[in-house]
C-alpha cells in the first residue's frame, strides 16, 4: 500500500469568543477537535457534515488558509504546519481549492486568462506569452474555448465560472484539490456537468480531491472513500459503498434516513433527528453526539467514545461498536 | 366523474420585468392548479420563474418593474388579480399565507416572537390579546417546538434557524388558511433539520386538510411529500403529473433529462447533462423555449409553443414530441 | 457566447452614466462641473485680455461692455483672472484629490487588509487627524511649510487623507474575506500582490464617490489658504485670493469679491450635487 498523500493527525482548531470581561474565561468555539483523514493518490476523499460539524475549517487548515492549534497535516511526507515563507510558497503549488461561490470566487476586475494564470504567475513557474498559452489549455480542458481569455467573469453563468475556478486550480498542474462544496450553489443540470467534468480530469489528471460537501447523493457519487464529521470530529470513516449500504454510526444512519431520495416509492420517515445542529461551543461531556442519538446509552455521557475498525477500513467512533 | 374544483386555479399566467436590456419575460402563460389538502410541488431551476408565480398569487411582485401580462388566478373560484387591494390585504396571512427561504425576511428583529404572532392573528381575527396567546401556543406546539413559552418570549436573533422556520409556518397557518404557499423553504437549512420541517408539512397538511403550494429545485423532496408536481422551465410549465406517474413515467424531454442528472439515482458513471444552457428571458426562442437543448425536437418545436395535452390521467405534458389524448 | 467583452469598469461607468442621467440634480451638478471645466480648458481662447499684465488708467471700473466682470486695483480685467482662476481651482482640486485619494487608498487598503494591530495604529492615527476641523488643521500646515501654492496642495492633501483611509479600508475588510482572495492566497501569491491586483481595483468604486464629494471640499480649502495669504501668490488669479483683495474695496466697487465669491460657491455645489447624486446611484443596495 502506497504512502497516503496527504496525513492528517489529530488536528485542533478553535476560536476564541468574546466574553470573559467580569472574571469569567474565555470561551472558545471548538470548530475541529482532533480530527484524523488519510487521502491517497489520485483518490477522492468526500468530507460529510451539517453546518457547525468543520468540515470547511478543515480545508481552511489544510491549506494553511488557517493556522491549526495542534495536530499535524503531513502532505507528500512534508509536515505542512512547520512551513513558512518560501517554503510554504513552493508547497502551496501542488496544492489547489475550488471554492463554492461562483460569484465571488472570481476577482471581477480580473479577465479570465489573468485569473487563471495567476497561480503560474505568483509562483514564478512561466512568464508572458506561456502565461496565457497554459491559461488557454487549462481552460480547454475544463471545456472553454480561448475566447474567454479577454473576458470578465460577469459574462459568465454560475455553471461557466466553477469551470473558469476548475482551470484555475487545475493550471499549476497539483497533485491535491480541496474541492469546497463546488457544486451547491449551481442548479442540478449544471451540477451534473461539473462533476462528469472532474471526474473525467481526475482519470486523465490523477489528481487526488477532497470534496467536502453537506450533499450526500453527489459525495456518494465521486468519492471512494467518505468520512462523516459532527461537531468537529470525524465519528466514521468507510469506503463509499460499505458506508451506505453498513452504517454504522446513529448520526450516519440519521444523515442517510433523512436525505430525501428521488424515488416517490420509497417514502422514508425524515425526521428520524429531532432538536437543531448545536453549536460546538459547549460541547456536551463524553461522545459529543450523545444528546441527540437515538440509540444512547449511560457510558455515552460519561466517556468520550473510542475508535473501533468494524471491517476493512471502515471505522466509526462509537460506543456501540466497543467490543471491549 | 365529477372532481372537485381546484382550490387554486392559475390559467394563463404572464409576469414580465422591466430590465435595462429591455422587458425579460418571466413567465409565459403559466397554468397549474391545486387541489384542496394536497401538497403539490413546483420544480424547476434557478430562473424558471417558481418563485416569481408563488408570489404572484399573492400579489407581492414589486409594480414598477414588474407587471402582470395576462391571466387569471382563480382562489375559491375568485380572481385574485381582480380584486381591490383592500380585500387582498384580508386574504394574506388569513386565507393564503407565504414562507419563505430566508425565515429573518418575516421577522422583525426588534420584536419578540410572541409580539409579531399575536400581531397577525389579531390582525384578521376579533380577539383578545390573552385568546391570541393561547392560539400561539397551540400553534408552536402544533411545530413541535420544545418550550413554547420560552420561544414566545424570545427574539429571532436568539434562535436557530431550524427554529426560525418552524416559528415562521406557526405565524403563517395561525389564521388556519386554507392555502400555503412555500418558497424554497427548507433549500437554507442542513439535511436533517430539513427532514423535520418536511415532516412537519406533511403532517399539518393531512391533518388540517391544508394545501401547499412547494416550490423547490429538489426532486428529492418533491419525491418525499408532494402528491402531484408542476415542472417549470424557462417560464414556462412543461408537465403537471402525480409524483409516482412523474417519477416513472416522466415524458417532457426536460422533465427525462432533470431526472437522469440526480446523483442519487446514478451509481458513479457518467451522469446525464442536459447540452446548453437556460435561454435569457430577454429573448427567448421562438417556439417551444426547450427546443434548442432537446434531443427530439422537431419542425414543429421552433414554429409555436406547444400546449398542455394528456398523456395520462393525471398527467399532461407541453411538447410536440409527446403523443397525447384529448385536452386536460 | 456574445462578441462584446467590455472592461467592468467601462461597463459600470456606461450603466452609471445612464442612470445619472434621469437624475435631476446629478444633470444640474454635473451641468455646473461640466461649465467649469469647460471654461478652464479654453480660459486663454474666451478671455479678453491678459490675467496679469498690469493697466493702471482702467483701474476699478465697473462691469460693463468692455470688462464683463469690471476690473481690479491694477486694472486687470476681472472676468479674464476669474477664468484662469477656474483653471487654478480645479487644476489645485484635481491634484489634491489625486494625491489624497492615492496615498489614502493605499494606507487603507494596507491596514484594512491586515488587520489586527496594524489596522489599530494606523486607524487611530487617522483619527487623530479626523479630530481637527480640517480647515484649521490645513491653516496650521500651510503656516509651518510657508506660503506658496505647493504647499497649500500638500496642507489641504494631508487633511483629506484620513477620509480616503477610512472608506477603504472598510471596503478592504469586506474585500479580503472574498473567496477569490483566498484562492490567491493557496496559489502562493504575497500580500503585496492581494493589496496591489485584488484590494485597491475592488475599492475604488467608493473611493471615486468618496473624490467627487471631497473636490468641492478641497477647492474651498485652497481657496481659504489663499485667502489668508498661504496660498497662491499675487499675480496668481486664485479665487481665495482675489476676494482677499477685493475684501478692501467691498463696499464701493462690489464686483471685484462678489464675482471671484460666486464662482466659487457654484463650483463646490455643483461639485456637491453631483457627488451626492452619484453616492445614491452607487449605493449597492439600488444597485442590480
Amino acid at each position: 500500500m502506497s504512502d497516503p498523500l496527504l496525513l492528517v493527525a489529530n488536528l485542533c482548531k478553535a476560536f476564541p469568543l468574546g466574553g470573559g470581561f467580569f472574571g469569567g474565561g474565555k470561551r472558545f468555539l471548538k470548530a475541529v477537535d482532533g480530527v484524523d483523514l488519510s487521502l491517497s493518490r489520485g483518490e477522492t476523499l468526500g468530507l460529510v457534515g451539517e453546518s457547525g460539524s468543520g468540515k470547511s475549517t478543515v480545508g481552511n487548515c489544510i491549506l494553511r488558509l488557517l493556522d491549526p492549534d495542534s495536530g499535524s497535516i503531513a502532505f507528500d511526507g512534508v509536515e505542512l504546519t512547520e512551513l513558512s515563507g518560501q517554503a510554504l510558497i513552493q508547497a502551496r503549488a501542488r496544492m489547489q481549492v475550488v471554492f463554492q461561490d461562483p460569484q465571488s470566487s472570481l476577482d471581477p476586475r480580473m479577465t479570465v486568462g489573468g485569473i487563471v494564470s495567476l497561480p503560474l504567475r505568483v509562483q514564478g513557474l512561466a512568464r508572458g506569452r506561456e502565461l496565457r498559452a497554459r491559461a488557454k489549455a487549462s481552460l480547454a480542458e475544463v471545456g472553454l474555448g480561448p475566447e474567454c481569455l479577454d473576458r470578465y467573469p460577469h459574462e459568465f453563468s454560475g455553471g461557466q465560472r466553477q469551470r473558469i475556478g476548475l482551470a484555475r486550480a487545475l493550471v499549476a498542474d497539483p497533485a491535491f484539490v480541496v474541492m469546497d462544496e463546488p457544486t451547491s450553489a449551481l442548479d442540478v443540470s449544471v451540477q451534473a456537468q461539473i462533476l462528469n467534468l472532474m471526474a473525467g480530469l481526475q482519470e486523465k489528471r490523477g489528481h487526488a480531491y477532497l470534496f467536502i460537501s453537506h450533499d450526500l447523493t453527489v459525495v456518494r457519487h465521486v468519492s471512494r472513500r467518505i468520512a462523516v464529521m459532527y461537531l468537529g470530529a470525524v465519528v466514521e470513516t468507510a469506503p463509499t459503498d460499505a458506508l451506505f449500504t453498513n452504517p454504522a454510526h446513529p448520526y450516519t444512519q440519521a444523515l442517510l434516513a433523512s436525505a430525501p431520495l428521488p424515488d416517490p416509492t420509497k417514502r422514508q420517515n425524515l425526521a428520524r433527528l429531532t432538536g437543531d445542529v448545536p453549536s460546538p461551543v459547549d460541547l456536551p461531556p463524553g461522545c459529543r453526539f450523545h444528546p441527540r442519538c437515538p440509540e444512547t446509552m449511560a457510558v455515552c455521557a460519561r466517556e468520550a467514545p473510542p475508535k473501533v475498525a468494524v471491517a476493512a477500513g471502515h471505522e466509526v467512533v462509537c460506543h456501540l461498536h466497543n467490543a471491549g | 366523474m365529477h372532481t372537485p374544483e381546484p382550490l387554486l386555479d392559475i390559467r394563463n399566467l404572464s409576469v414580465s420585468f422591466k430590465t435595462y436590456q429591455g422587458r425579460a419575460r418571466v413567465l409565459d402563460r403559466a397554468s397549474l392548479s391545486v387541489n384542496r389538502g394536497e401538497i403539490m410541488g413546483l420544480v424547476g431551476e434557478t430562473g424558471c420563474g417558481k418563485s416569481v408565480l408563488s408570489r404572484a398569487v399573492l400579489r407581492i411582485i414589486p409594480s414598477p418593474p414588474g407587471r402582470i401580462d395576462g391571466g387569471e388566478i382563480l382562489f375559491e373560484g375568485r380572481d385574485l388579480l381582480a380584486l381591490p387591494k383592500k380585500a387582498m390585504r384580508a386574504l394574506r396571512g388569513d386565507r393564503i399565507s407565504m414562507i419563505f427561504q430566508e425565515p429573518m425576511s418575516s421577522l422583525n428583529p426588534v420584536y419578540t416572537v410572541g409580539n409579531q404572532m399575536r400581531e397577525v392573528i389579531r390582525a384578521h381575527r376579533e380577539v383578545s390579546r390573552a385568546e391570541a396567546h393561547a392560539v400561539c401556543l397551540e400553534m408552536l406546539e402544533a411545530v413541535r417546538l420544545p418550550e413554547p413559552g420560552a420561544v414566545l418570549a424570545a427574539y429571532p436573533h436568539e434562535l436557530s434557524g431550524g427554529m426560525r422556520q418552524r416559528v415562521m409556518i406557526a405565524m403563517e397557518l395561525s389564521c388556519r388558511p386554507a392555502l400555503l404557499l412555500a418558497d424554497e423553504p427548507t433549500t437554507a437549512l442542513d439535511v436533517t433539520v430539513q427532514g423535520q420541517i418536511l415532516a412537519i408539512l406533511a403532517e399539518l397538511s393531512a391533518r388540517e386538510g391544508l394545501s401547499i403550494l412547494l416550490v423547490t429545485h429538489d426532486m428529492g423532496v418533491v419525491a418525499q411529500i408532494c402528491r402531484r408536481v408542476a415542472v417549470m422551465y424557462a417560464g414556462q410549465v412543461v408537465e403537471v403529473a402525480d409524483v409516482e406517474s412523474l417519477f416513472a413515467r416522466p415524458a417532457h424531454p426536460y422533465t427525462r433529462g432533470l431526472i437522469a442528472s440526480i446523483p442519487g439515482r446514478a451509481e458513479g458513471g457518467e451522469l446525464y447533462a442536459i447540452p446548453g444552457s437556460v435561454p435569457s428571458p430577454i429573448d427567448p426562442p421562438p417556439g417551444c423555449r426547450f427546443h434548442s437543448r432537446c434531443t427530439q425536437s422537431g419542425p414543429d418545436c421552433r414554429r409555436a409553443a406547444p400546449g398542455m395535452v394528456l398523456v395520462a390521467p393525471d398527467h399532461a405534458v407541453a411538447c410536440h414530441q409527446c403523443p397525447g389524448g384529448g385536452r386536460p | 457566447m456574445p462578441p462584446r467583452a467590455r472592461h467592468p469598469f467601462i461597463r459600470e461607468l456606461t450603466l452609471t452614466l445612464g442612470i445619472l442621467s434621469r437624475n435631476p440634480s446629478a444633470v444640474m451638478g454635473g451641468t455646473i462641473i461640466a461649465a467649469m471645466v469647460f471654461l478652464a480648458l479654453f480660459a486663454p481662447l474666451l478671455a479678453p485680455y491678459d490675467p496679469v499684465k498690469l493697466a493702471l488708467p482702467e483701474r476699478l471700473l465697473a462691469p460693463g461692455a468692455a470688462h464683463f466682470f469690471g476690473t481690479d486695483e491694477l486694472g486687470r480685467d476681472i472676468f479674464t483672472r476669474v477664468l484662469f482662476g477656474a483653471r487654478i481651482s480645479l487644476s489645485i482640486g484635481l491634484l489634491v484629490i489625486s494625491v489624497a485619494g492615492g496615498l489614502g487608498a493605499l494606507i487603507g487598503a494596507t491596514s484594512g487588509y491586515f488587520g489586527g494591530k496594524i489596522d489599530s495604529v494606523v486607524m487611530r492615527a487617522m483619527d487623530v487627524i479626523l479630530s481637527f476641523p480640517s480647515l484649521v488643521l490645513a491653516l496650521a500646515l500651510g503656516a509651518a511649510l510657508g506660503p506658496s501654492l505647493i504647499n497649500a496642495i500638500f496642507a489641504t492633501a494631508f487633511v483629506m487623507i484620513p477620509k480616503f483611509a477610512r472608506m477603504v479600508r472598510g471596503e478592504a475588510l469586506s474585500v479580503r474575506e472574498l473567496p477569490f482572495v483566498a484562492a490567491s492566497r493557496v496559489a502562493g501569491a504575497g500580500h503585496a500582490f492581494i493589496i496591489r491586483r485584488h484590494i485597491l481595483p475592488n475599492c475604488l468604486n467608493s473611493a471615486i464617490v468618496l473624490a467627487t464629494l471631497t473636490l468641492g471640499d478641497a477647492i474651498l480649502i485652497a481657496a481659504s489658504l489663499s485667502f489668508i495669504g498661504l496660498g497662491a501668490q499675487p499675480p496668481t488669479p486664485e479665487w481665495g485670493a482675489m476676494i482677499a483683495s477685493g475684501r478692501k474695496f467691498l463696499m464701493d466697487q462690489w464686483w471685484y469679491a462678489t464675482f471671484p465669491g460666486l464662482f466659487i460657491l457654484c463650483t463646490v455645489i455643483g461639485f456637491n450635487i453631483f457627488g451626492d447624486a452619484l453616492r445614491d446611484v452607487l449605493d449597492p443596495r439600488i444597485r442590480r
